[in-house]
């Protein structure tokens, strides 16, 4: 399963079987080898964080995981199942959902509709002749989704006058509406001030509770305060997974992020 | 010479900079450090005008430069090196340097001089002179990315990130060209995740994290206080 | 049914010639296309102002060839002040909208023309008359001449983009905008003179076809619609490709018009066009990316 070359095990969930994990995942670019060989278990209901430097793969492996790449050789097993090159829109009837760095809201939308079209796809009706206010399930839940990620007062807003933090809150309760149960998260706090990224760590702290969450960040703040576990890419390979408080101890990683 | 006041600029909605003061004097070499993300590169592209600050000033030499025509910093002595190289994949290494050569008010015998120093300094674009900028291998473009930068004689170059991806044998070579450009007086702005370089080359260094300068100071202080590089730039 | 011989022969040479001035057109906007990611829908209304500029100042001076320098220079400036005022302010924007506004440009000049020398043609008279032997036919020199012409044109500006000074910050300017303004070059004065190099090449073409076919107010629409098939065909920013799909599409309508009327047969250019599109996208004579 996971390989960590600081000795340590990384820490074990609730279940025995992760709910999330790669096995020799390749991914080759013409001469470039992005990923190579990487093997990582993520476990049901943990927060697991990927950090590196610039290059390392961490894009490259979120892309595989939620099906934007292909992977040149290895497996993803969610669940059990091998999902490694279904399309993305297979990928998210499996129950995995993913925020983008680009932010990826209906702009013309208000909030709540951004988000009451994301509880639809996974409660739709092929009823064409009901109201769409009728649907009073799918806006309760949307409303619920609002109020996790602290929109509750915004819910008739255009979408595009939110702030870029609410914005990339809005984000999550998307990806959040589709009822997931592996949550991916891409650099959620970039570009956020400092008072925007603390209110979003709360935000997942709350959601973490129901769900397992993926996140690559480059906020090391958030990283150690979110994650349980955080697996260290460098190259393309894991150079070392552990609790946050291991990987700071861990000579090699600090050698990879001063350089020395 | 070059200095930034509370400059705050945006990318769409994105807020990057959140009010960031640097200031590089002429010849200086100084050190801009931080993880990915935290506002480096667009501190830089701010600098030279491709993106414009919403708040805050940037002067050079005394006159503010802030939403210039993006065409002008380099008449005025800024030349950019930017963090994936981009020269100019189709057309010859000696073409790549004639961008900058080919300037107004500059003669004959001295666009000479500026070449032949680059050749001096990088034998290999002598070698490659005609081969296209694209055929060359990483290391090779990012020389000929600082030698381009070289050729328009400035009084100051951003380096963005310039040993990144490269050999250690390469990075050396980076080392000796940031010393060869300080000795002419040329002043760096050096971005950089690589620490131990930076720390070397530099004589103050700024540390940025969430767009904005967590710390700053000289040196030989910074050298000294591990806590702050660790908090800062470790992990 | 056979189809005499000499036919061919001459459908051949006709075609080659059309393709040359057609050459010189799409030459021109693909130049303006590749770059400044302009598609300039106003492109033919240029050569029909070139044509009917030649026309007056031909008339004025009664010489041919000052008539063809005094149209390529006025036209030159009149492309560089379009853009420089109406298309530089598009810069960056939805692509859609410098269409508009090349559209909109096109309906303009063409008004400009039927007010400035009435709704009649006008005819120029070619500078040298008389023909030679090809084979056993008799061909007019005057259409060889315009093949070299425009074949020269093209020349002189590919060589201008290789090896001229400023050809230098062209291609530096067309391969990275951002960088080439990085390195000191004034990219808004490039893109306003390219676009006046562009059309100046259709200006010129105008002129040069004007013996040939006479110049009105609408040539221009049948002149935007063949460059923009070459182009695409050629693949778009390929100066090479367009000249070789000129000749292409230019052979091939001659063909066709050997079996239908010339104006039906313009739908084999389509028919080239859309198998391009199907088979190789990215342009006919461009390595199709893996």
């Amino acid at each position: 399963m996971a390989t960590a070359q600081s000795g340590a095990a990384p820490a074990v969930g609730r279940g025995g079987a992760p709910l999330l994990r790669t096995e020799a995942l390749t991914v080759r670019f013409g001469g470039l080898t992005a990923l190579n060989r990487v093997s990582i278990a993520v476990q049901t209901g943990e927060i697991r964080a990927i950090i590196g430097p610039n290059g390392a793969g961490k894009s490259t492996f979120f892309n595989c995981v939620t099906g934007v790449l292909r992977p040149t050789a290895g497996r993803i097993v969610f669940e059990g199942e091998d999902i490694a090159g279904l399309p993305p829109h297979r990928i998210s009837r499996k129950a995995i959902a993913r925020s983008y760095q680009i932010t990826n809201i209906l702009p013309g939308a208000t909030v709540l509709e951004n988000v009451r079209i994301a509880v639809q796809s996974r409660h739709h009706s092929w009823n064409l002749a009901r109201h769409h206010r009728a649907y009073t399930d799918v806006l309760d839940r949307a409303r619920a989704v609002l109020d996790a990620v602290g929109l509750h007062g915004d819910e008739d807003e255009l979408a595009a006058n939110l702030s870029h933090g609410a914005q990339r809150n809005l984000e999550i309760g998307i990806a959040l509406a589709t009822e997931p149960k592996l949550l991916c998260l891409d650099e959620p706090t970039a570009g956020m001030s400092v008072a925007e990224t603390h209110a979003t760590v709360e935000l997942v702290r709350r959601i973490a509770k129901d769900l397992t969450i993926l996140i690559v960040e480059h906020d090391m703040e958030v990283v150690m305060g979110l994650a349980r576990t955080i697996t260290v890419l460098h190259y393309g390979e894991v150079l070392a997974e552990g609790t946050p408080a291991q990987i700071q101890a861990n000579p090699r990683v600090q050698e990879v992020y001063l350089k020395t | 010479m070059l200095a930034l006041e509370n400059v705050h600029t945006y990318y769409g909605k994105s807020h990057i900079l959140h009010g960031v003061s640097i200031e590089v004097g002429p010849g200086e070499v100084v050190g801009l450090l931080g993880r990915n993300g935290v506002g480096k590169s667009t501190t830089l592209k701010t600098i030279m005008g491709l993106v414009r600050p919403s708040g805050g000033s940037v002067r050079f030499e005394g006159r503010d430069i802030a939403g210039m025509a993006p065409h002008r910093p380099a008449h005025l002595g800024i030349a950019y090196v930017p963090e994936e190289r981009r020269i100019f994949r189709l057309l010859s290494v000696l073409e790549n340097l004639r961008t900058g050569l080919d300037r107004p008010g500059v003669s004959e015998s001295r666009k000479n001089e500026l070449l032949e120093n680059a050749y001096e300094h990088f034998p290999v674009l002598r070698d490659r002179r005609n081969q296209a900028g694209g055929t060359l291998s990483g290391g090779e473009q990012q020389m000929l990315a600082i030698a381009r930068a070289m050729m328009l004689d400035p009084k100051i170059i951003l380096l963005d990130e310039p040993t990144e991806g490269l050999m250690p044998r390469m990075v050396s070579q980076i080392r000796e060209i940031i010393h060869v450009l300080h000795r002419g007086g040329v002043a760096i702005l050096l971005v950089e995740q690589n620490v131990p370089l930076t720390l070397e080359v530099s004589s103050r260094v700024y540390i940025m994290e969430k767009g904005v300068v967590r710390h700053h100071g000289p040196t030989a202080d910074l050298r000294a206080n591990q806590a702050v590089i660790h908090q800062y730039l470790g992990v | 049914m056979a189809i005499p011989f000499d036919q061919i022969l001459i459908q051949t040479v006709n075609g080659l010639v059309n393709g040359m001035i057609l050459a010189l057109v799409a030459s021109g906007l693909t130049l303006i296309f590749g770059i400044m990611d302009i598609v300039n829908f106003a492109h033919g209304e240029l050569v029909m102002l070139g044509g009917f500029t030649g026309a007056t100042a031909l008339a004025v001076t009664g010489s041919f060839w000052l008539a063809l320098v005094a149209a390529v220079l006025t036209i030159a400036l009149l492309g560089a002040l379009l853009q420089a005022t109406a298309l530089r302010p598009l810069v960056g924007r939805d692509p859609l909208t410098t269409i508009l506004a090349t559209f909109g440009i096109s309906l303009v000049l063409q008004k400009y023309a039927l007010w400035q020398w009435g709704p009649s043609a006008r005819k120029l008279q070619e500078p040298i008359t008389g023909q030679f032997n090809l084979f056993y036919l008799e061909y007019p020199w005057y259409r060889v001449l315009t093949a070299l012409l425009a074949a020269g044109i093209i020349g002189a500006l590919y060589l201008f983009l290789r090896y001229g000074k400023y050809g230098i910050w062209i291609r530096a300017a067309t391969q990275d905008r951002i960088m080439a303004q990085a390195m000191g070059i004034p990219v808004p004065l490039v893109h306003a003179v390219v676009f006046g190099i562009g059309a100046s090449m259709a200006a010129a073409s105008g002129v040069l076809f004007g013996p040939l076919g006479g110049v009105t107010q609408t040539m221009g629409a049948d002149f935007t619609l063949r460059a923009f098939i070459v182009v695409v065909v050629g693949g778009m920013g390929n100066l090479g490709g367009s000249i070789l799909a000129s000749i292409l599409i230019s052979l091939i309508e001659a063909y066709a018009s050997l079996v239908v009327s010339p104006a039906q047969a313009v739908i084999a250019s389509f028919v080239v066009l859309i198998l391009t599109q199907l088979f190789r996208p990215t342009g006919l004579f461009v390595p199709t990316p893996k």
